[in-house]
């Protein structure tokens, strides 16, 4: 009985070995029509690809470009997404050959402040083995991450999801169109947003952060891509805190003269509280209102330089 | 150092390699000093108390064993004596601050102005499992069941005995101490059986109970903002979570001991399989139960008296292990309201009877949601947010789910935790009532071609393997701790 005992016992460990290796290495292939890498990659070409955190989930109206917007627009977005992330997201993308004319990128203060950590597991499973390693490489350096993070990072993340992948799938095409959230959200009151409290402070944007951002806009230039940053407006009480204005500084800073669509230029209400879900994310009517104006702001400048 | 952790895991493989690689005659000193190094990573101070109290048990328990055919009075007043320590010591840990809490509330009913301290109590780890293992060790060293023990060593090693000190099984002495005398080895038998208990365990703790947790506290933390049917999925869930959870201990408890050569009771059968309430209690911490019905019940005349005293003794003795699982008026409660529903039980049924045991399975539950909650308000809250605001819409599912994870994910583990505790009670249903049953086996051995005890075995080795995997791939790894070291 023990021989059987230990025979099932390493059966399982084999299994679990191969479902890794599995998940690891081929998973990230596995079709995905509506949102995530695989549908940026099915695409073939994007012509404005916004990368970027939830904020653009919740902030950037796919329909809306779709409508407005000349060419093909696709949302790419995960939960926390940082510059670190998405430039390694933008290599997967050429690596795979797509073609993109112009990325804007989201600038986001508190992602930019972060050490590296993966906020959305579902980034994981979309990148392949190479950016896999190299997300991972940088929590080992920056973010101190050991065994338990690469326990969690390689073999606990998604498994879930991968077990219920068809079941996932058929929710995320009602709630998707080329990668931009098509569900309703509603707004909030003056009330609620006011007892949400504001974050706290950050000691200020993170080097490797920035070295993202300086990567994105080197590797842009080499590829011949457009690159704009955008700024998804966050509600006034936020915005008007002294660390949030010092740390929005500094990482306009680390921008230096690349385009920007900030709250400076693209004119939007942000103290209606109709417009807000929370501090940071917009609701369904504040996503559209705030995807015009955008618009309207990307094409009178297409007009100028013309 | 819980069960769940890798310094435990570490430990414990250590002990075991030298335990199994050194003479019989060495064992019992390297149980001790396991058994000391074990309490010592809990808590100093709390492990000198311990300590203490397994000295004073132990010296009780020889006097007791001295007198108990000479002088029946002497004997009786040690006995006495000795259980009043050992109570006070479980009093003063761990009811202290629930008394002068209770008096304070009465004062304040009565505007009494003055304000009654509150103690700072030390985390008394363990405290109520070797409390009840010392007071039925008295009692049947004074009834004559058990002789008193006279080696001090070994009998720190019962009262004290590291995989049972944090959550129990109470582990009795007439079983445990003629094992822990022989020390004998483990056979390969017993190594299988434990390594399948273990991985039971780790199963029930890492992959369904952590994985209901997160769940649950999210629910419990913010009730007036969460749906009926958000509320009715976190009663479901908190009820596999406490099973799991405290069973998950106990199976793992039970594993480790197999390792050791040390054979302990099932501590749990299939609790939910249960088609009444007085069943339940046969299948729900069997260890408690057994201690409750042989140290209060029968003492208090059990069923022997007519209806109305068998009444009262029933809400006593489950009003008492209400008080025992925790100090607090919600505990009580639960279990007055077990006694009730056990008085009202008619006897109990072989045959399965599925209606039945779902609504035992909600009466169960209904009786968790006190023992949850922090408050009778909560408590009656969830009741009625389940009675009165569950809708199956789409939009309530929606928001159901979300708060697995707040975001997209939710939906598979949603999912995983409904497939795995479906796994948990269908392999439950199948030991209690299915192909595995004992009572089935005649009925289907032709059919099967096998023999129950084949088909056990077999169905072992699948199922152990299916724990490893999902306690590899989809445990859950964080700093939850189990929920009745709290007891």
């Amino acid at each position: 009985m023990l021989k059987k005992t230990l025979k099932g016992a390493l059966a399982g460990f084999l299994l679990a070995l191969v479902f890794c290796l599995v998940k690891n290495s081929i998973a990230y292939k596995f079709p995905s029509k509506r949102a995530g890498m695989q549908a940026a990659i099915s695409e073939k070409s994007i012509d404005n690809l916004f990368i970027g955190s939830s904020l653009f989930r919740q902030g950037v109206d796919i329909q809306t470009l779709e409508a407005e917007l000349s060419g093909n627009s696709f949302v790419l977005s995960y939960n926390g997404n940082q510059p670190v992330q998405m430039s390694e997201e933008l290599k997967m993308l050429l690596r795979n050959e797509v073609e993109i004319s112009h990325v804007y990128m989201d600038l986001y203060v508190y992602s930019s402040s972060l050490r590296p950590a993966i906020s959305d597991t579902r980034l994981i499973w979309d990148m392949d083995m190479q950016g896999k390693n190299v997300l991972f490489s940088d929590m080992v350096t920056y973010s101190e991450a050991g065994f338990r993070e690469f326990f969690d990072f390689y073999v606990t993340s998604n498994n879930e999801y991968m077990i219920f992948y068809p079941v996932f799938q058929i929710v995320m095409n009602q709630e998707y169109y080329k990668g931009g959230n098509i569900r309703e959200t509603f707004g909030s009151t003056k009330k609620s947003l006011d007892n949400l409290g504001t974050p706290g402070d950050r000691e200020g944007i993170h080097d490797i952060q920035r070295k993202a951002l300086e990567e994105m806009v080197e590797l842009c230039e080499k590829e011949g891509i457009s690159l704009s940053f955008v700024e998804i407006p966050k509600y006034y009480t936020l915005e008007q805190t002294k660390y949030y204005m010092r740390l929005r500084e500094e990482l306009m800073e680390c921008i230096g003269d690349a385009s920007c669509y900030s709250t400076e230029n693209v004119e939007f209400d942000n103290t209606n509280p109709v417009y807000y879900q929370d501090l940071f994310h917009l609701s369904g009517e504040g996503r559209r209102e705030y995807t015009m104006q955008l618009i309207k702001v990307i094409q009178e400048k297409e007009t100028g330089d013309e | 150092m819980t069960f769940t952790t890798i310094r435990f895991c570490l430990f414990f493989a250590v002990v075991f390699v030298i335990y199994t690689c050194c003479t019989q005659r060495y064992r019992k000193y390297l149980l001790f000093m396991a058994n000391v190094l074990f309490y010592l990573s809990l808590d100093v101070k709390v492990s000198l108390l311990a300590f203490f109290t397994a000295l004073v048990t132990f010296f009780g328990g020889r006097q007791i064993e001295k007198y108990k055919n000479t002088d029946r009075k002497r004997a009786k007043s040690y006995l006495l004596a000795v259980i009043a320590t050992v109570l006070l010591i479980l009093f003063l840990g761990k009811y202290l601050n629930f008394l002068t809490e209770t008096i304070q509330k009465v004062m304040d009913l009565f505007h009494v102005s003055a304000r009654l301290p509150v103690f700072e109590l030390l985390a008394w780890i363990g405290i109520s499992y070797y409390s009840l293992k010392a007071v039925s060790y008295l009692v049947d060293v004074y009834q004559g069941k058990i002789q008193g023990e006279t080696d001090v060593i070994l009998f720190v090693n019962y009262l004290l005995f590291f995989p049972q000190i944090v959550a129990g099984p109470i582990g009795r002495a007439e079983k445990m101490l003629p094992q822990l005398r022989k020390s004998l080895p483990v056979t390969k038998e017993q190594a299988a059986l434990a390594l399948n208990q273990l991985a039971t365990g780790y199963f029930k703790k890492l992959v369904i109970a952590n994985m209901a947790a997160g769940y649950v506290d999210k629910v419990y933390a913010d009730v007036a903002s969460k749906s009926g049917l958000t509320c009715l999925f976190a009663a479901f869930l908190y009820s596999m979570q406490i099973y799991c959870d405290f069973s998950g201990y106990s199976d793992i408890s039970i594993g480790v001991s197999g390792l050791l050569g040390i054979s302990v009771e099932e501590n749990f059968n299939c609790p939910y399989m249960a088609k009444s309430i007085k069943e339940f209690w046969r299948r729900w911490h069997i260890s408690l139960s057994a201690f409750l019905v042989d140290y209060v019940y029968i003492p208090l005349g059990g069923s022997r008296e007519g209806k109305g005293k068998k009444i009262r003794n029933t809400l006593l003795t489950f009003l008492l292990s209400g008080l025992w699982h925790g100090a607090s008026w919600t505990f009580v409660f639960w279990g007055l309201y077990h006694g009730v529903c056990n008085c009202f039980c008619k006897g109990i049924e072989k045959k399965r009877n599925i209606p039945k045991i779902l609504a035992t399975f909600c009466l169960v539950t209904v009786g968790w949601l006190f023992f949850r909650a922090d408050s009778f308000s909560t408590a009656f809250l969830m009741l009625k947010n389940i009675a009165v605001n569950t809708t199956l819409s789409v939009t309530a599912i929606q928001e159901t789910l979300l708060v697995f994870t707040g975001d997209m994910m939710s939906l598979a583990y949603g999912l995983m935790a409904l497939v795995m505790t479906g796994l948990l009670l269908l392999r439950e249903y199948r030991y209690t009532y299915g192909g595995l049953s004992e009572n089935n086996s005649e009925k289907k051995k032709a059919f099967a071609g096998k023999s129950l005890q084949e088909r056990r075995e077999r169905e072992q080795v699948i199922w152990l393997a299916f724990c490893i995997f999902s306690i590899i791939c989809m445990g859950d790894f964080g700093s939850q701790g189990f929920i009745y070291a709290n007891f």
